[in-house]
């Protein structure tokens, strides 16, 4: 009898600990305390709570006992499962040695690879949605173009997904992450183990860049840098393609090539590594104790402000369009072609956005992971309130709600809180993206009639003035609540913003800001401004007029229609 | 004047991060906040001043 009574006892604490197990909570040695799940909920339910009963002494598991677990047998299961409640047992669990049969170490080994594949799915599925909002790009872009250079813009938000992707296995994602180990989330990184770092301020390291995975070559060939470089590929790509907008209808499609490549080669993996490859920047918290160091969660001002100010250094260089300015420097307005296309590509950067956001976290088990919910609802939030703000500002100022202007706000909300996306709260994220949507109508004003640059799609305010907003509203708003793993970028604790109680924090988040005006704009500048001597950064005036799509690329983008110039270079659609 | 524009902006980043070693957090956030002010003067103010001199749209 009590021998029964031991197996019975030791067959439940073995599912109980199977149970937490597998929930990734549990240490490797596991202890029968706590009644069976059913008397638990009972006892919630229970409006007086019963007397405890004696509980039995811990009994610790064995090997013996993962064998007395059966699972469904063949017969059932080939029945089918329609329930699934036979699928995933015990059965599924891979054994490392048949003779042996189950062990304890095949059942903690299987929970350790479930983790790590939830993560690695998780990553890569994000990565996936984030691709694919050079669609969305491409779309917005295009539709914010004249229709004469409509084949020619789509190519350049086409291509710049090769050339970048080329020149960033080559070289750039090894200058950003090739020191970035350890990372837990995705199995510790550790081929990703070597940073070039030079003492300066106070003689403290400062990480400059990355030194493995350059073609992803030697050791780099491991399964989680292959899930990194993909997700952080995906990243480079939307800051390169953001360049696109700004300086469409003149660029020459040869210096885009070369320009995309020098940003995703150069530019963007030296910033990536500064903030998020355990560069300096990242560790401003622990060198010079500000807060936790630069912190931005998605990428304000990695991906869209660099994006951004390489879009400024883009558009100086080439120059306005032609008609773009009147001879006493008023602008004329240039509208876009396609008002449709603009708004469902904003649709479809806002769906790929809970790929940049959430999937940021790099996993979705252990490490504080679960708040992955609240960063999608945080993106939701701040992009809704970024189009509501800008709507009603341009309703209120011009008498009409705009659509061009409602896809920014859209897009100017979402890039404000891709940095803060993980440390802040609702209330914080309605408050970021309503600035970002009020922000980039005054923005756009500003560069359009004050600095005289052209900017077709709005692009250097959509990103380049709210990721800088984005990238400062983490050292306002961080609510300290945020825990993945302990610490961030080396600090313990939560990251806190001045309004939480941690002014220094703002300080980093102003370093950074300083850093993508002053450093990232000016690499970006030089390389483009080399370029522009080298091949040329300008189509000729005949093939601007024209439109790009025959001289640059070939073929009209809409042969089926005869286009018609309208007033100053903007032409309309007539159907043949 | 290209030049300059340029190197007013990476004078900017050299004041923002010359605040890390200040003592009061108060200075650091002031200290920073000049240098981004100088280092954004360098760019929308000087250099885009040198582009608008030979403006396409002047000719």
């Amino acid at each position: 009898m009590i021998a029964r009574f031991n197996k019975l006892r030791r067959t439940v604490s073995l599912l109980l600990a199977t149970a937490w197990l597998c929930a990734g909570m549990m240490p490797a040695v596991v202890w029968a305390t706590d009644p069976p799940p059913v008397q638990v909920a009972q006892a919630a339910a229970a409006p007086a709570p019963a007397p405890a009963a004696k509980t039995p002494p811990p009994v610790p598991i064995t090997d013996a006992d993962l064998k007395a677990v059966a699972g469904p047998k063949p017969d059932d299961l080939a029945k089918g499962d329609p329930g699934g409640t036979l699928t995933g047992t015990v059965n599924d669990i891979v054994v490392s040695d048949s003779k042996k049969g189950l062990t304890l170490a095949d059942l903690v080994n299987m929970v350790g690879q479930n983790r790590i594949a939830i993560n690695l799915v998780w990553t890569l599925v994000t990565g996936y949605l984030v691709m694919f909002m050079q669609a969305g790009f491409a779309a917005v872009e295009t539709g914010l173009c004249r229709a004469k250079n409509a084949n020619h813009t789509m190519m350049m938000n086409f291509m710049v997904y090769g050339f970048g992707l080329f020149a960033y296995w080559v070289m750039g994602f090894a200058l950003q992450q090739g020191g970035c180990a350890p990372n837990a989330n995705l199995g510790g990184l550790s081929p990703l183990n070597s940073e070039f770092a030079v003492n300066f301020i106070g003689g403290k390291p400062w990480g400059l860049f990355g030194q493995r995975g350059f073609f992803l070559s030697g050791a780099t060939y491991d399964v989680g840098v292959m899930v990194m470089f993909l997700f952080q590929m995906v990243f480079m790509d939307t800051a390169a393609t953001i360049v696109t907008g700004a300086a469409a209808e003149r660029w020459k499609f040869a210096a885009f090539a070369v320009s995309s490549m020098f940003l995703a080669a150069i530019t963007y993996p030296l910033y990536g590594n500064w903030a998020w490859g355990g560069g300096w920047l990242s560790q401003l918290g622990a060198n010079y104790h500000l807060g936790h160091g630069y912190c931005d969660f998605a990428g304000s001002g990695v991906v869209h402000a660099v994006g951004g100010v390489s879009a400024l250094a883009v558009s100086m260089i080439i120059g306005p369009r032609i008609g773009k300015y009147r001879r006493d420097g008023k602008p004329n307005p240039m509208p876009g072609h396609d008002i449709t296309m603009v708004l469902i590509g904003c649709f479809i950067l806002a769906f790929g956005w809970f790929g940049f956001n959430p999937g940021s976290t790099l996993g979705a088990s252990g490490s504080g992971n679960l708040r992955i919910g609240s960063i999608a609802v945080n993106t939701m939030l701040a992009g809704c309130t970024g189009s509501f703000a800008s709507v009603l500002y341009m309703w209120i100022r011009f008498g009409k709600p705009d659509a061009s202007m409602g896809g920014n706000g859209l897009l100017a909300g979402l890039v404000a809180i891709t940095a803060p996306s993980g440390f802040v709260n609702t209330v914080g994220a309605v408050i970021i993206g309503f600035a970002a949507g009020m922000l980039v109508c005054l923005s756009v004003e500003y560069v359009e009639r004050v600095l005289k640059v052209d900017d077709p799609v709005g692009a250097i305010s959509v990103h380049g003035t709210c990721g800088l907003w984005g990238v400062l509203s983490v050292g306002l708003f961080a609510d300290g609540t945020s825990n993945y793993g302990g610490s961030w970028n080396g600090v313990d604790g939560s990251v806190r913003g001045l309004f939480y109680g941690d002014p220094s924090q703002l300080v980093a988040q102003i370093i950074g800001c300083a850093t993508l005006v002053g450093i990232v704009f000016t690499i970006s500048y030089l390389g483009n401004w080399l370029i522009d001597g080298l091949v040329g950064q300008r189509v000729g005036a005949a093939s601007e007029l024209e439109g790009l799509d025959l001289p640059e690329m070939g073929a009209l983008g809409y042969p089926e229609f005869q286009l018609v110039t309208s007033g100053l270079g903007r032409s309309v659609e007539v159907a043949d | 004047m290209r030049v300059l524009g340029l190197v007013i902006a990476v004078l900017g980043w050299l004041i923002a991060v010359s605040s890390v070693e200040l003592s009061s957090v108060g200075i650091q956030a002031l200290v920073a906040v000049i240098g981004l002010l100088v280092a954004l003067g360098g760019v929308l103010g000087v250099l885009n001043g040198a582009h608008l001199k030979n403006a396409i749209w002047k000719s």
